[in-house]
């Protein structure tokens, strides 16, 4: 599971899998309980997939890029620096989910959307970015840098 | 490493399964309407149709019409002329059929409709004795355009017969009908009044002593207009002297609603089945909200003005309600109310008030927007003008008897029949 291109392959099912759970099923439940003042729901929910399948994407570039780095050859001579990576990675992944509220809070300025929906929001934004970069990486990782992900020498 | 991977299908063969038990809910059949606006706005004529036309032209061959023929340049004679021209430019092909009519109708050729210009014709025993128009109601057909040129009726008793006549041969079963006044030199005998019969003579240059005549014209309305078309470039033949009188008001219409910002309760859907039809879900333990509604229309030219801050709403609901085991069909509904209407030439403007049971489910609404039963129309200007209520030789002599009665009785009948609407759009509401 480890190997390329496997992880590739099931770090991307992983992401897919959740943009579904995430945006399909738990998007209709915002969608029957959000109130919009303009906006259809269903106009809102496409605004919402498109942002969580953005910053997907953009968590899937950061996944594949540790998966590169973790299997080079030369990553086993720096693994101080292969951390300093890791957790840079991993506050960008933050940083996503951060950029992706912020749209949606201005794009629904007028549609007067309380704070425990976009709270809501931010999490489902913080599950597709980097808690899917954690599980996928501390999981699907190269041996090189299999125990660099938070929490990794403690579970193997 | 084995136990690693295993782990990993675990973990998805369970994702697999919770999307599969959330994907596959029950849920409940969709309400269904009629959703055309054929109820509204009317059908469209197939192209053949719109070739070809069986046109019946009717002449008063009464005493009182002789008063038209004794100047063979004036308005009426003109008219006649103009009756199968403008058919034939109306439409490739025409069937004119001629007939006269007074105490009987008899069938003619076009040769002797010629002859309508000159006095003799209107000399006829058995039809020159009294105007029966109720005959000529009868022959009318709604695959036929039916022209009647006469100056009405010869006592007052015959506007309530006549219009319930119109109402049951014509109205019930679609056949509309339109007026045409056309003013015309006239120097012969008046007979509907409520005087004795007396002389009336227009002065040659002045077209306030003109006497009207009129065309009434019954058939589907847009074979009236198309006729009304043609014939409305004649000089003699004024615009502002015409109404139809149907039962579609306007050509189209466009409603928009949107729930009021205060309306926390309610979120609006988008609707796929089409335009004028709206979906919101209505909280839990909400019972309802306010939409602002806005209507924009075309009114179907000729047809009389209508005062709309008198329009109604008229409400038929569907429900599928979560407990009951069958939806519950058609029938009328008080949960929508209309509030503060306010009009702008063609457009409407109005709050609507939302309130239903406290039950989940499905609530789908039909809402019209219809004019009153009664009093609802306004009666044109130059039916006013060219009608009185007792015209005698020292006082509008020239004008119509009860003309304005007559046009307002026909509005109601029309009405009485369907009521009116301008507008309908369809709301539904899934409470939660």
């Amino acid at each position: 599971m480890r190997k390329s291109p496997i992880n590739y392959l099931i770090s991307f099912a992983c992401a897919a899998v959740l943009w579904v759970i995430l945006g399909i099923f738990i998007g209709d439940l915002i969608g029957e309980s959000i109130t919009l003042a303009t906006l259809a729901v269903e106009e809102f929910l496409n605004l919402f997939r498109i942002a969580l399948g953005v910053i997907t994407l953009l968590s899937l570039i950061l996944i594949f890029y540790w998966l590169y780095y973790g299997a080079k050859s030369s990553t086993a001579g720096e693994l101080k620096t292969a951390k300093k990576k890791y957790i840079v990675l991993f506050v960008t992944e933050l940083i996503f989910a951060i950029i992706m509220l912020v749209i949606l809070v201005i794009m629904l300025l007028d549609e007067g959307v309380v704070g425990s929906d976009y709270a809501l929001i931010f999490l489902l934004a913080i599950v597709q970015t980097f808690i899917l970069f954690w599980v996928t990486t501390l999981f699907f990782s190269p041996k090189t840098v299999k125990y660099i992900p938070f929490l990794a020498k403690k579970i193997f | 490493m084995k136990n690693e991977s295993l782990r990993i299908c675990e973990i998805f063969l369970f994702l697999l399964v919770v999307i599969l038990f959330i994907g596959c809910g029950k849920k409940k059949p969709e309400i269904k309407w009629d959703y055309s606006n054929k109820d509204i706005i009317g059908s469209d004529l197939g192209q053949s149709e719109l070739n070809f036309i069986n046109l019946d032209v009717y002449i008063d061959a009464t005493t009182s019409m002789q008063g038209f023929a004794v100047n063979p340049n004036n308005a009426y004679n003109k008219f006649l002329e103009e009756i199968e021209t403008a058919a034939n430019t109306a439409w490739e092909k025409t069937d004119v059929k001629y007939f006269k009519f007074g105490t009987n109708i008899k069938r003619i050729e076009r040769n002797e409709f010629l002859r309508a210009k000159f006095p003799g014709f209107y000399s006829d025993r058995g039809i020159f004795e009294k105007t029966k128009i109720d005959s000529v109601i009868y022959k009318t057909d709604l695959s036929r355009l039916s022209v009647v040129v006469t100056d009405l009726f010869q006592t007052e008793g015959d506007i309530n017969s006549i219009v319930l006549q119109i109402k049951e041969r014509c109205f019930s079963k679609n056949i509309q009908l339109a007026i045409l006044g056309v003013k015309s030199y006239y120097e012969g005998k008046v007979f509907d009044a409520k005087v004795p019969s007396y002389k009336f003579v227009s002065k040659m240059d002045d077209e306030k002593t003109f006497r009207p005549f009129y065309a009434i014209m019954f058939g589907e309305p847009q074979n009236i207009l198309r006729l009304f078309t043609a014939l409305k470039n004649k000089p003699f033949v004024k615009e502002e002297n015409f109404i139809l009188i149907s039962k579609f008001l306007v050509n189209k219409f466009e409603t928009k609603l949107t729930k009021t910002k205060e309306s926390k309760s309610l979120s609006m859907r988008k609707s796929e089945k089409g335009p004028n039809t709206f979906e919101y879900t209505l909280k839990e333990n909400a019972r309802g909200g306010k939409f602002d509604l806005e209507l924009s229309y075309d009114r179907m030219k000729f047809t009389p003005q209508f005062d709309p801050s008198l329009l109604e709403l008229e409400v038929f609901s569907k429900r599928n309600l979560n407990k009951a085991k069958e939806k519950i069909d058609s029938s009328y509904s008080r949960d929508l109310r209309l509030i503060g209407l306010k009009h702008d030439e063609n457009k409407i403007n109005s709050a609507l008030e939302l309130e239903l049971e406290n039950e989940p489910g499905i609530f789908s609404y039909r809402v019209y927007l219809q004019l009153p039963a009664i009093g609802g129309f306004i009666i044109p200007d130059w039916v006013k003008e060219f009608s009185s209520e007792n015209p005698s030789p020292s006082k509008d002599a020239n004008k119509t008897l009860n003309l304005e009665k007559f046009i307002t009785n026909l509005i109601q009948a029309n009405i009485s029949i369907s009521r009116t609407k301008i507008a309908k759009f369809f709301i539904t509401i899934r409470h939660q």
